[in-house]
């Protein structure tokens, strides 16, 4: 006589072993996507381009082709700097628009804002205050500053390049 | 199964447990800046400095306020002139136009700068003076460089401007050798500022 073989169904169960295995496993995976899933809900739809990039490029674009004499990067024309925040697009100067986004290589989507400063605040030179675009607003997250040093009328001037 | 258990499976308390470290784990990363944190600089802010420094650095070239600076030496003590420990200054840039451009545009605004002068030798290999030493920089400095030729006519400059002592004179010690004696060129200087947040 064989004795009684006692097979996986032990005691009032129905579920056996792997099933818990299997329903455990799916439970477990089904909490770990949704807390890796949780912070990709909150992103915007739309991807906005990274102003610290944008802002760089501004600056470099600024203190090196813009408004710079053709031969050294970092001095400033004063004639081409003068009319540059004034509004006009003299011949001999390496900008032919006056919008600012435009010059600047910056997106319409951003705003930008540009000045010229020394140790005591904006630069006026030539009774042109040199300082472009509106002004940023008062809020201390959210506006990227590029900054840098050029040499403008005899002095060294720095200039800020402001986006949000 | 007893009834009064509050936990039924160990599955259950593993998931409390998670869930309890993870939301300690987020809490913890959204605060910006602790105690332990080492510096508030960032990529982008490093990123402005060096252009910052090499502006200043091309603007001062421009100007000729850079050369005077690196031959602000005393010919005769083997220094700087008046520098403030082991031959560098310690506590700002040079007493020259140079020194102050440097400390308005950062030291004034709490960013550390070590100023170095680099040139060859009699045998050809890199070595340095220190111009300005604030000390060891961070691991979040960055550095401008510019390169500067000396020429064997040129003069040793002091508190009043220009001296009639010229570099090439055997009577002075400067720092850097004449590498090329039978040409104009004394020698060849890279002049690097390495800048970072205090």
């Amino acid at each position: 006589m064989s004795a009684p073989r006692r097979g996986v169904l032990e005691g009032p169960r129905a579920q056996t072993t792997i099933d818990f295995a299997i329903g455990a496993g799916v439970f477990l995976l089904a909490v770990g996507f949704v807390l890796g899933f949780i912070p990709g809900i909150l992103d915007p739809f739309v991807q906005s381009q990274n102003h610290a990039t944008v802002a760089d490029r501004a600056g470099d674009r600024v203190s090196t082709e813009l408004l710079s004499t053709s031969v050294d990067p970092y001095v400033l024309n004063a004639t081409c700097t003068e009319a540059f925040f004034v509004g006009s697009t003299p011949s001999g100067c390496q900008f032919d628009t006056t919008d600012l986004n435009d010059a600047l290589g910056v997106g319409t989507r951003l705003n930008v804002n540009l000045t010229i400063e020394n140790s005591t605040g904006i630069v006026t030179v030539g009774g042109v205050r040199l300082a472009a675009g509106e002004a940023p607003p008062d809020r201390s997250s959210g506006v990227t500053i590029a900054q840098r040093a050029a040499l403008l009328d005899g002095e060294t001037r720095r200039i800020f390049v402001r986006v949000w | 199964m007893s009834v009064d258990r509050g936990q039924a499976y160990t599955l259950e308390a593993l998931t409390a447990a998670v869930l309890l470290v993870t939301s300690i784990i987020f809490a913890l990363q959204v605060t910006a800046v602790t105690p332990l944190t080492a510096s508030t600089s960032s990529e982008h802010i490093e990123n402005q400095q060096g252009a910052v420094a090499e502006g200043l650095l091309a603007s001062a070239a421009e100007q000729g306020n850079l050369k005077p600076t690196i031959l602000f030496w005393d010919g005769t003590v083997g220094e700087f002139h008046r520098s403030t420990y082991l031959g560098a200054y310690t506590e700002g840039g040079p007493p020259t136009a140079f020194g102050t451009a440097l400390n308005e545009t950062f030291r004034d605004r709490g960013i550390a700068f070590d100023v170095n002068v680099h040139y060859l030798n009699r045998q050809g290999q890199r070595r340095t003076e220190e111009l300005v030493n604030f000390g060891e920089p961070s691991t979040h400095a960055i550095a401008a460089t510019r390169v500067v030729t000396l020429y064997d006519n040129d003069p040793l400059y002091d508190g009043s401007g220009a001296t009639n002592v010229t570099i090439q004179n055997r009577s002075i010690s400067f720092y850097a050798p004449d590498i090329s004696p039978g040409s104009r060129v004394f020698n060849v200087v890279i002049v690097e500022v390495v800048v970072w947040r205090m």
